[in-house]
């Protein structure tokens, strides 16, 4: 540890603290040294902020005062150095993704993009249906509600694609968002589009793929609504997600329709909605889906509810 | 607070702030050469570093030998349609492999097609550290490693490739982990090892009570309960009559 001051100085303050004049006279009548070793020391310390002098006045300043003023500036200059550290180092990966960017920009068209923010990315996927038509695109969203205001705002651009390149967008919605009355609506905005519809119990992550054309996910798998979107065109990685995709499709089931009696509301509940997410969906009472569900149950001649699901399975 | 406290604890703080600056400074030693390997890393002509394609038998024995021979994988899991690349590519696992892929009591599991075992004699299938089940349809072949790494054929319904692609897009690598997740919920366990809640669903179906099920297997109706909550959660039912759907439904699939 360095010291803050050299041996004259730090004796001339001792001194000085021990006796603290008020005056001049009394400051020189305090010198522990020799009037040549004294004076520098002196002021060596009224440039630390140890005394103050005014004329023939004389202040010595409390010493825990001026040190914690001056481990005060310390610390900050710290911060302020380690924030400047922090912000230099920041830039690495900044410089190292840059880089790369520009080292590929050179080669082949990549086959992985990264696309930041949801506007971003409609005009992305605008821009790449020029270039590679989507044949039988399919969109994940376990966050309907969230996302589809925004593909009704576009749904312009959306009909005028459809129309120029024959494509018909299907969605993957999660079942329980059915009994949501706003997103009831947003669906029926969806069908009056033309756009296919199906719901699933849960749902992985947004995702859009189209088998031979592209696939899209979420920077971080899992997202609802994408913050970041990875857009990949490599064949060999489209294949094996839009297999995915085409499964969970598959096994994803049409909406309910309005009749009335059991089917829809068993449909339901076999996604697992319980009887009041049901009665929402339906715009029943949660009465009227018990009803239904006991005047199924007599009808099969069973008892319990998942006798009720094997026979209503095995029927349908 | 006494001066001594306070004067070792300024002591400690300085002596951190040496060890952080003593860390600074052998980053700042290291930071030229790895900028530089980076650097060096984007130059390779494969257009993205996340994702390879490995083309020819040798490359790709000298691929799988280098997957095989590093760290233990965290969560691997495969689809093999057809068993005989996969049982090429176990010939090649010799007991140290073995020992690093099981390593941590990880175990790998396979999916293949019901078709596929039946080329093959039952002792073959008992693998340690090694979960065989099947399933109607298998899509192509694909291997996961969750959080790490997925290979693929360079051409999806390519039984035996001349190229294999291998992907770390972290995206990519998750999405179809849960693929696979999907294609093992669909799976059924090998003839001889079927599951421990099929007993008690049989007699769910025929409306037994959880104490009547008890009473007649024998078994606590703690047990049925944890049974029956065991089937839910393979097949992916939150109720007991979404579990009866899915049960119907994948009894008329497997048949």
């Amino acid at each position: 540890m360095s010291d803050l001051f050299d041996a004259d100085t730090r004796a001339t303050l001792a001194a000085l603290l021990r006796a603290r004049p008020t005056t001049a006279e009394q400051l020189q009548h305090a010198a522990p040294l020799p009037v040549a070793r004294f004076r520098p020391a002196v002021e060596r310390l009224e440039a630390a902020g140890f005394i103050e002098r005014a004329g023939d006045e004389v202040r010595v300043i409390s010493p825990e005062a001026v040190l914690a003023a001056r481990a005060t500036r310390v610390l900050d200059e710290d911060r302020v150095a380690d924030e400047e550290l922090a912000a230099l180092l920041q830039r690495l990966p900044g410089f190292g993704r840059e880089w790369d960017h520009v080292a590929r920009g050179g080669t082949a068209p990549l086959p992985i993009d990264v696309v930041h923010g949801t506007r971003n990315q409609w005009e992305l996927w605008m821009r790449l249906m020029s270039e590679a038509p989507p044949r039988a695109p399919l969109a994940a969203f376990p966050d309907f509600g969230g996302l589809a205001g925004f593909v009704l705002e576009n749904a312009p651009a959306l009909e005028g694609a459809a129309a120029t390149f024959g494509f018909r967008i299907r969605t993957l919605a999660r079942a329980e968002e059915l009994a949501d009355p706003a997103v009831r609506g947003q669906v029926e905005g969806y069908a009056a589009l033309g756009l296919e519809m199906r719901t699933l119990p849960a749902l992985p992550s947004w995702f859009y793929v189209d088998a031979g054309v592209m696939a899209a996910m979420p920077i971080g798998w899992g997202e609802a609504v994408p913050t970041s979107v990875v857009v990949v065109r490599e064949p060999a990685l489209v294949a094996p997600l839009a297999a995915y995709g085409e499964r969970m499709w598959t096994r994803a089931r049409r909406l309910p329709s309005d009749t009335a009696g059991w089917e829809p509301v068993l449909e339901l509940l076999a996604q697992g909605l319980s009887d009041a997410a049901v009665a929402g969906a339906l715009r029943q009472s949660v009465r009227t889906v018990r009803r239904r569900i006991a005047d199924a149950a007599a009808a099969y001649g069973v008892a319990t509810r998942f006798e009720l699901g094997i026979e209503w399975a095995r029927r349908s | 607070m006494q001066p001594e406290e306070v004067s070792a604890a300024v002591r400690a703080h300085l002596a951190a702030r040496a060890a952080r600056a003593d860390e600074l400074g052998a980053i700042a030693d290291l930071l030229p050469g790895v900028v530089r390997d980076w650097q060096a890393g984007g130059l390779e002509p494969t257009a993205h570093p996340a994702t390879e394609i490995i083309s020819g038998r040798e490359a790709q024995w000298a691929f799988w030998d280098d997957l095989l021979t590093r760290a233990a994988p965290r969560n691997p899991m495969a689809v093999f349609p057809d068993l005989e690349l996969f049982f090429t590519l176990f010939g090649r696992v010799t007991p140290e492999r073995s020992a690093t892929i099981t390593a941590g009591g990880t175990r790998s599991r396979v999916l293949t097609r019901a078709e596929s075992l039946a080329r093959l004699s039952p002792a073959g299938l008992g693998i340690p550290g090694i979960d065989l089940q099947t399933i109607a349809i298998a899509p192509g072949w694909l291997l996961v490693d969750a959080d790490s790494l997925a290979v693929l054929p360079l051409h999806w319904d390519d039984p035996t490739p001349e190229s294999i692609v291998v992907t770390r897009e972290p995206a990519v690598v998750a999405a179809l982990a849960d693929f696979f997740e999907e294609l093992w919920l669909a799976s059924s366990p090998l003839p001889g090892a079927p599951a421990e809640w099929g007993p008690a669903l049989t007699l769910l179906g025929q409306g037994l009570s959880d104490g009547a099920i008890a009473a007649s297997l024998g078994w606590s109706v703690r047990t049925v309960r944890r049974r029956i909550a065991e089937a839910s959660t393979a097949l992916g039912a939150t109720s007991r009559f979404a579990l009866g759907v899915a049960w119907a439904r994948r009894e008329a699939g497997g048949a």
